[in-house]
């Protein structure tokens, strides 16, 4: 779901070496590694920005809190991360990666450094190219002059990705025990008479208490037909709540849609809209079927309009790692990954969308979380 | 009255003999820059977005996703909103029913959005737009009323979430537990959005955001808040020792209170925010701290903030940039000492014919929790 993106995210973000160690990433960095060497360039460049990084933390684990960094991986010697802030942050940038030279991007001479320090001349592999501002890549294009073309390869975050992996997966249900406490804090708060937008600030306070490093939320102040972003609004109590909450945990996200008092035809409905979505949830299964199915059991109501026609998607470094599960998707379902899943309906002046993240294994399918249904 | 950001930009494009304007946001925000899709439409997008303004006085705002088009048709002050799954085919269809298919066009902001938006939107164009990438942050440089109040509104709400960070600090409470409270404390009182740093040390380098660290007896927290309110950052900057602190924390916290104070005489309308740099930094050179009036020690003496305009920019001694009466942004002369560590000292002004006026109630003190 997109929410209002903050101007900082100010979550606690040092890398964690025991859960994410070293061994970790230089698992991962096989990938650029022999890219590198079967393609022959001379370097790779890693680009992510505040809202979309996940190709630069799968490879450095940093997160920028706001503007934009980039991790520099000579085909020898050590790789260097740019982060665009001061030189009086570095030292607090240096907490949140495993790359040992951090420096500030602001000093480009750092990469003309960088590129300097290229032996030889050819290609640089690049992923996530088209992320960067116009005027970002025009710095990176004068500095690398006629020594070297870039190769967009962002195709190689895609094959890394094609599984989660087992640390990945071990932290996405660490973030989905946050997510759990923060639905328990939005329950609570409403049944203690809150309206919704300070249930769902009793949510993201819980969540934030356990860690969390961000937490992104979304209310409906009528009742479940509409969702808006926090608005300091104070007086929306519809007789039925609607929450959105995703909390992100150590780099990675869980979601939920938080409507314990939905009507209970239409809470049966979803729920069982739901359950077809994670009994589809085989290896090769149709992402169209999955769909099909799933539409059906609302019995005759359309998708919830703010899912925006998807019954879910993978989930993870990103909120949206792609493979929409729509009418008209082409692919299937694929194993080793995790996948956020929902389904939700409007009957009359009410509505819910009931919410799973389920990891799909060829043997069957693991619920990671469930939202709570009806108490 | 926001409304009034549209009618300067049409007499802007009447100026310039141009025919419209595009606006961009993609959904980022920065509380160091101007979000001219706010600026021109009063909605902070949480999508790709645009807003189109024609020399006839027409205007469109175009956001992402569709289901966000109640929210944004609410709030915008443009004659019309529109809400789409695809930014560009929109726009497309957009910039026909303007008339502007073919039109001389200024851009603003284009050049901080992506190079797949970029190469998208300069396809529909006929011809290369002019490029006014500071036109929002130019035009809104002063706060009228409306906004003034937001402002003085979000500068309570920091000073409140100050009083609770004294009231919570405590040693055994993680840095993200203290940082959690006040950041949902000051989101209760209204803050849509807060660029929160706050941490601890013995001897800091510079403030960061909050950790995992432990606090203990001895620390000191930094506390740089800046909520904000209807569109409008502000920034407090503080200073609190966890106990008891050396004789010097105190010597050394005035002569940053000292700087503090020079600056705001020395900011007059029409001196240059290099001048204003300057003042404050002699406060340091004087006291032996001349090498220090640099990075890793300091980034700047204070700056802009957005989202609806970042003017007057950068407090840097390169900077000749003049002030204007009205011009509101935060002077904070925040230093790294070798005795203290880092030290926090900052409050949003607005300028005045006799210099800055501090919108705080309580401007900075060294201040201490007793353990």
């Amino acid at each position: 779901m997109l929410t209002v993106h903050p101007s900082i995210v100010l979550g606690s973000y040092l890398w964690d070496e025991e859960r994410l160690p070293r061994d970790e990433f230089d698992i991962r960095m096989d990938t650029i590694r022999s890219a590198i060497k079967e393609r022959g360039w001379a370097g790779a460049l890693v680009y992510g920005d505040a809202r979309e990084h996940a190709a630069l933390a799968y490879f450095s684990n940093f997160i920028p809190r706001m503007r934009w960094a980039m991790a520099l991986f000579p085909a020898q010697g050590a790789p260097v991360l740019l982060a665009s802030m001061s030189s009086r942050d570095m030292p607090a940038m240096r907490t949140m990666t495993w790359l040992p030279d951090v420096k500030s991007g602001w000093e480009w001479r750092w990469f003309d450094e960088w590129v300097a320090s290229l032996p030889t001349d050819g290609k640089l592999g690049a992923i996530g190219l088209e992320l960067m501002t116009p005027l970002l890549f025009g710095s990176v294009s004068r500095s690398i002059e006629d020594r070297f073309e870039i190769e967009a390869a962002d195709e190689l975050l895609t094959e890394a990705r094609s599984r989660h992996r087992p640390r990945e997966i071990a932290v996405i249900g660490e973030a989905a025990q946050t997510t759990k406490l923060a639905e328990a804090a939005i329950i609570e708060a409403w049944r203690g008479g809150a309206d919704v937008e300070r249930a769902a600030l009793a949510g993201e306070r819980r969540a934030r208490s356990a860690a969390a490093q961000d937490v992104r939320t979304l209310v409906s102040r009528d009742g479940g037909l509409t969702m808006q972003p926090y608005a300091a609004r104070f007086e929306d109590r519809p007789a039925n709540l609607l929450v959105y909450v995703a909390v992100k945990h150590l780099g990675y996200w869980c979601e939920t849609f938080v409507a314990p008092e939905a009507l209970p035809a239409l809470r049966v409905a979803c729920d069982a809209s739901l359950d077809k979505l994670i009994e589809g949830m085989r290896p090769g299964e149709r992402l169209s079927t999955l769909a099909s199915h799933a539409q059906a059991a609302l019995e005759g109501r359309p998708l919830h309009p703010v899912l925006s026609g998807r019954f879910g998607r993978r989930v993870g470094l990103s909120l949206d790692e792609g493979c929409e599960i729509t009418s008209d998707a082409d692919g299937v379902i694929e194993p080793g990954l995790v996948y956020a899943l929902h389904s939700g309906a409007i009957d009359g002046a009410s509505g819910c969308i009931s919410s799973a993240v389920v990891l799909v294994r060829e043997g069957g399918t693991e619920v990671i979380f469930r939202s709570s249904g009806r108490q | 009255m926001k409304k009034d950001r549209i009618t300067t930009a049409i007499e802007w494009l009447k100026d310039e003999k141009l025919d419209g304007l595009i606006a961009f946001n993609d959904g980022q925000n920065s509380f160091l820059d101007s979000n001219a899709v706010y600026v021109f439409s009063g909605v902070r997008p949480i999508g790709r977005s645009a807003v189109i303004i024609g020399r006839d006085g027409s205007s469109t705002l175009i956001v992402e996703p569709v289901w966000d088009e109640e929210r944004a048709r609410g709030i915008s002050f443009t004659t019309r909103t529109r809400a789409t799954e695809n930014l560009v085919q929109a726009l497309s269809e957009e910039l026909t029913h303007h008339g502007l298919a073919g039109a001389s066009l200024a851009v603003v902001a284009l050049a901080k959005q992506s190079r797949a938006l970029d190469r998208s939107v300069r396809s529909l164009l006929a011809s290369e737009p002019r490029a006014a990438d500071t036109l929002a942050s130019h035009l809104a440089r002063i706060r009228n009323a409306e906004e003034l109040a937001a402002v003085k509104k979000a500068v309570w709400i920091a000073e409140r979430g100050y009083e609770r960070l004294v009231a919570s600090a405590r040693p055994g409470i993680r840095e993200f537990e203290l940082a959690a409270d006040i950041y949902v404390f000051m989101k209760e009182l209204g803050a849509e959005d807060n660029f929160l740093l706050m941490s601890a040390s013995q001897h800091n380098l510079a403030v960061r955001a909050a950790g995992r660290r432990i606090l203990q007896e001895g620390d000191i927290i930094l506390g740089e808040i800046t909520p904000c309110f209807q569109g409008q950052f502000v920034q407090i900057c503080r200073t609190t020792v966890l106990g008891d602190a050396k004789p010097v924390f105190a010597d050394k916290y005035a002569l940053v209170q000292r700087a503090m104070r020079r600056g705001m005489d020395a900011a007059v309308p029409g001196a240059t925010m290099g001048e204003v740099t300057q003042a404050m930094n002699d406060v340091f050179r004087e006291g032996g701290y001349a090498d220090y009036c640099r990075p890793p020690y300091m980034r700047v003496r204070g700056h802009g903030l957005g989202v609806t305009s970042d003017r007057p920019g950068d407090v840097v001694e390169d900077s000749d940039v003049k002030l204007e009466e009205g011009m509101v942004f935060v002077m904070h002369p925040n230093q790294y000492i070798p005795e203290t560590g880092y030290l926090m000292c900052g409050e949003t002004v607005i300028i005045s014919h006799n210099g800055a006026i501090s919108l705080s109630e309580a401007d900075a003190e060294l201040d201490f929790v007793s353990v």
